[in-house]
């Protein structure tokens, strides 16, 4: 062949304008089922609140909320900003320990680090009164000190110990996918352990830190259980929801005080989103490097260190004592061994463990699998209005627990009717279709649904798209890509994704507070009704239970996920 | 756009493998206005033929190739592949593969699961995708690594993996993104060489996206010299480099001695080239350049480096510029040397074995005139 003659240029005309590769079909089909999802978990709920919150009483509640009970909103913000900044710094460190130290038994602390999360957050509560109150084993009996944990110092503790799991997963799957070069050319620039800490390995990490710090501090200002068990006259717009409707059956000044506590989540959600979306880093580039070498200058290492084991020794003491306190008769003041709270669990609470798990098993999959969809199409396929679908999952979290809890009820207690035809029936509460279950399985999605989404997304940024187009390019449609090659990549992400998802489901009651009913029982509102009448024992032998029910469920989940990874290498 | 090649040329539509490019462009909307990375470009390329996108960082190049295999939808214009538009087709159904600078091999899979990748997705049965993955890492030399994982592997080994992978598929076109520019420069020589020879056995037409003008002239049948999104030449290597149609193509080609001029006279007017007489600082030359120079008309003449000869005194050549060494590197083949003269600075060279000389020393160059060629005096493209 000439090559002279291979090419020529031609200067034909053609008319159309087109924006974007085009997408496939199965894009379209995933966005519509996405859309559709996100309005039945958050859209319609949140917009009913909104009604309510904005009716003349709900305004009466917001105007109150800003002058004679300001206290109670300051008293919020303060928390939440408190178990931010705690958890997260807590979180980084363990994260940093895990990645970067060698030592024997360092499985042992990333399972105690996680243990929080897989249980009921006022079980801790529990324990931590047990332990710290005025009687407490630890500064009554040990130290005789007097002291009072109910209040900010008593929640500061149990929900930093709560959230800082979160925080953890968080920075540590970001860890994992950090290039290991990057430390060795800060090395070998000539910058000292802490120089690299503090200008490549912070930054580094900055996003899954700041988004951390948002998960920890919407968590923080909308748990409602613990202000409840432990929070003592410290008051938080939470307890304060839940007051206006256990209390009174006032559910437009719940809505008007839900709307107030909206408002600082909302405003630090987008802060953050603004923040993060600006510091992503791509990472996982398709050249294969070397592996994360340890860190061996002590000057970083031993107070990092120190700083973890004293979380340990704090977490395994309240988690321990949880234990032994379902054994005893009370625990601290009558030690005798004794079955009589499993006894009771099993006489009273083996419908609610089913229906739990049950409820769980679905949830979570769902929630994995909607996380995953969203961040799929926010970073692969709509760049330009994937934020909208980003902000509108992540609600599930930004939308505080309590809140969305009654934005479900009101929606959903009644049949949905479009134009005067039902085209859902009620899905909450006693007379719903399924007991009630279906809008506790749909809240536990919701609530499953962000850490997980924003996981996959970080995931998906640090994946260099050119191993997707190369799947492409070899014939792979784009499900078939995330199949065959994104997830197998980010399994760091998927296990945070479904670990998240399952614990969520089964520990969480906050946002589930409004909606359970005498036919469908959770757990943890059992647990709570336990601590509520000072049945201390039995709710530590619930919790107990609870631990043991989520490790072996997170044991199998993993297991199985594993299994998949591997038959696909 | 001026460079038309031949019209014999195109053979749209029928045979396996021809791929034409009609008048596309690719706009990105930003906040400070809209970036234009491709403006306008046309091809028609026959099947077999590799062709390479030469040209500097941003100048559309890549995002060219992008369109072609389907990452990227053009603003404006048609692609083709054997005449049908292809534009409506996704990147997964096209029939060409893409090899990636970053090699972008799957990490979790060996180099046998990555070459076996795309066998799988067509539903080819083991048997066969195992036969046709073995050929072609046998093919690439890589059969030994089979069960390794990429990191695992060489740059090169990478590299060949990567090139296997996308072989496998023996797709009409093959497209390349720079892949050689994480290579060291002797494993980069190399691979040009087995790229090109494979691309020739198999017959495929490759498309080959580079910044390096010596990995286009050894590989490429034909190259397209590209510049802020438009294409400023077509043509062989040959033609690219002796016969530039701009000051932009010849410098980029790694011309740096520009001799100013002024078309004193048309001696003569052929279809690709025309003789001219022109008046320089250096006395009236007769000189061969681009067709339609006018009389009057500022030119530049380029001199390249190894048609300019460095000698410490005169040898008698017709034209010959008196000038000082300012540096001289010595890499072997040649002695290369930086000269200051009454018209500017210049780039010469002497033969490897020839006395190196010093700096300061007053010498002679020695012009081959068969060498010289006349561009229009604007600096950049033209419109």
């Amino acid at each position: 062949m000439s090559s002279a003659s291979s090419v020529s240029i031609s200067k034909n005309k053609s008319k159309g304008r087109r924006r974007g590769p085009r997408k496939s079909l199965s894009v379209w089909i995933v966005l519509a089922i996405v859309v559709v999802a996100l309005i039945l978990l958050l859209g319609l709920p949140v917009f009913k609140l909104l009604q309510a919150g904005f009716s003349a009483q709900g305004r009466v509640a917001i105007k109150q909320s800003f002058t004679t009970d300001i206290d109670t909103f300051v008293h919020s913000i303060v928390l939440g900003l408190l178990v931010g900044v705690f958890g997260t710094f807590i979180g980084f460190v363990c994260a940093w320990v895990q990645t970067f130290v060698k030592f024997p038994g360092k499985k042992v602390l990333h399972w105690v680090t996680l243990l929080p999360t897989i249980s009921p957050p006022f079980a801790a509560a529990t324990a931590i009164i047990t332990l710290f109150g005025k009687r407490g084993i630890i500064t009554n009996g040990l130290l005789h000190l007097e002291t009072n944990i109910y209040g900010l110092p008593g929640l500061l503790m149990v929900l930093t110990m709560t959230f800082t799991p979160v925080a953890y997963l968080n920075i540590k799957g970001m860890f994992e996918n950090l290039d290991p070069s990057l430390f060795e050319a800060a090395s070998s620039l000539g910058s000292s352990p802490w120089h690299t800490l503090i200008h490549v390995t912070i930054p580094m990490v900055l996003p899954a830190m700041l988004s951390s710090f948002l998960v920890l501090f919407v968590e923080g200002i909308a748990d409602l259980a613990n202000p409840l068990v432990i929070g003592g006259d410290y008051r938080v717009l939470a307890s304060q929801i839940y007051f206006a409707v256990a209390g009174s059956g006032d559910v437009a000044t719940a809505a008007g005080i839900s709307l107030v506590l909206l408002l600082p989540a909302l405003t630090v959600f987008l802060i953050q989103k603004y923040w993060t979306d600006k510091k992503s880093v791509v990472t996982v580039t398709g050249k294969p490097t070397g592996a994360i070498k340890p860190v061996k200058s002590p000057t970083v290492v031993v107070p990092m260190m120190l700083v973890s084991l004293l979380w340990l020794l704090l977490v395994a003491t309240i988690y321990l004592t949880l234990l032994v306190g379902g054994f005893v008769k009370i625990l601290g003041v009558d030690n005798t061994w004794t079955w009589e709270h499993f006894d009771f669990i099993q006489r009273l609470g083996s419908d609610a463990v089913a229906t739990t798990l049950l409820m769980t098993l679905v949830a979570a999959p769902l929630a994995a699998l909607l996380a995953l969809a969203i961040a799929w199409l926010v970073v692969r396929h709509l760049p330009r209005f994937g934020g909208v679908l980003d902000l509108w999952g992540m609600l599930g979290v930004a939308v505080p627990g309590t809140v969305l809890g009654l934005g479900f009820a009101l929606v959903y207690s009644q049949p949905i009717t479009v134009f005067g035809v039902d085209i859902l029936p009620p899905l909450a509460g006693g007379l719903a279709v399924g007991g009630g279950a279906i809008a506790i399985v749909m809240v536990f999605i919701a609530r499953g649904d962000p850490t997980g989404q924003q996981s996959f997304i970080a995931a998906f940024k640090q994946i260099n798209p050119e191993v997707e187009e190369a799947a492409v390019s070899l014939g792979a449609d784009p499900l078939t890509t995330v199949r065959k090659v994104t997830l197998p990549l980010m399994s760091s992400a998927v296990v945070t994704a479904v670990t998240y998802a399952i614990t969520k489901s089964m520990t969480t009651i906050t946002a589930i507070i409004f909606i359970t009913t005498p036919q469908t029982k959770v757990m943890t509102s059992q647990i709570l009704d336990e601590v509520d009448a000072g049945r201390f024992g039995n709710a530590f032998a619930y919790s107990s239970l609870l631990i043991v029910l989520v490790l072996i469920i997170l044991g199998i989940s993993n297991l199985l996920l594993r299994q998949l990874n591997r038959s696909k290498g | 756009m001026k460079s038309t090649m031949s019209e014999e040329s195109t053979t749209k539509g029928t045979v396996a493998g021809a791929l034409t490019l009609r008048n596309i462009s690719k706009v990105y909307p930003g906040k400070k206005g809209d970036f234009t990375a491709v403006q306008g470009t046309s091809l028609d390329i026959a099947p077999g033929t590799f062709v390479t996108l030469l040209g500097p960082s941003g100048c559309g190049k890549t995002t060219t190739l992008r369109m072609i295999a389907g990452f990227e939808q053009p603003t404006d214009g048609d692609i083709l592949v054997d005449g049908k538009s292809i534009l409506d087709v996704t990147a997964d159904k096209r029939p060409m593969s893409m090899v990636f600078q970053s090699y972008a091999l799957f990490p979790h899979l060996t180099v046998s699961g990555n070459v076996e990748f795309g066998l799988k997705l067509k539903k080819m049965s083991k048997a066969e995708c195992k036969q046709r993955a073995d050929a072609a890492l046998k093919m690439m030399g890589i059969e030994e690594y089979a069960d390794r994982y990429p990191n695992q592997l060489s740059g090169g080994q990478q590299q060949r993996v990567a090139l296997a992978r996308a072989l496998v598929m023996e797709p009409k076109i093959i497209l390349f993104d720079e892949p050689l520019s994480n290579l060291d420069a002797r494993l980069r020589v190399k691979m040009r060489g087995e790229i090109r020879q494979l691309q020739q056995k198999l017959g495929i037409t490759a498309i080959f996206v580079t910044h390096d003008q010596s990995e286009a002239l050894t590989m490429a049948d034909v190259i397209v010299v590209m510049s802020a999104g438009k294409v400023e030449q077509v043509g062989t290597p040959w033609e690219i480099y002796h016969r530039p149609v701009n000051k932009f193509v010849a410098s980029f080609l790694g011309t740096d001695n520009f001799l100013k001029g002024k078309v004193a006279q048309v001696v003569s007017h052929n279809e690709k080239d025309d003789s001219y007489l022109l008046d320089t600082d250096l006395g009236q030359l007769s000189v061969r350049g681009v067709s339609g120079l006018t009389v009057g008309q500022p030119v530049s003449i380029l001199i390249r480096a190894e048609n300019l000869t460095v000698h410490d005194q005169s040898v008698g050549a017709h034209l010959e510029i008196p000038a000082t060494i300012a540096s001289s590197a010595f890499d072997g083949e040649a002695v290369h040397y930086e000269l200051d003269s009454k018209v500017g600075h210049l780039t010469g060279s002497a033969p490897g074995v020839s006395t190196p000389l010093h700096n300061n020393d007053s010498v002679v160059c020695a012009v081959d005139e068969e060498g010289l060629w006349a561009v229009p005096e604007s600096a950049g493209a033209e419109d």
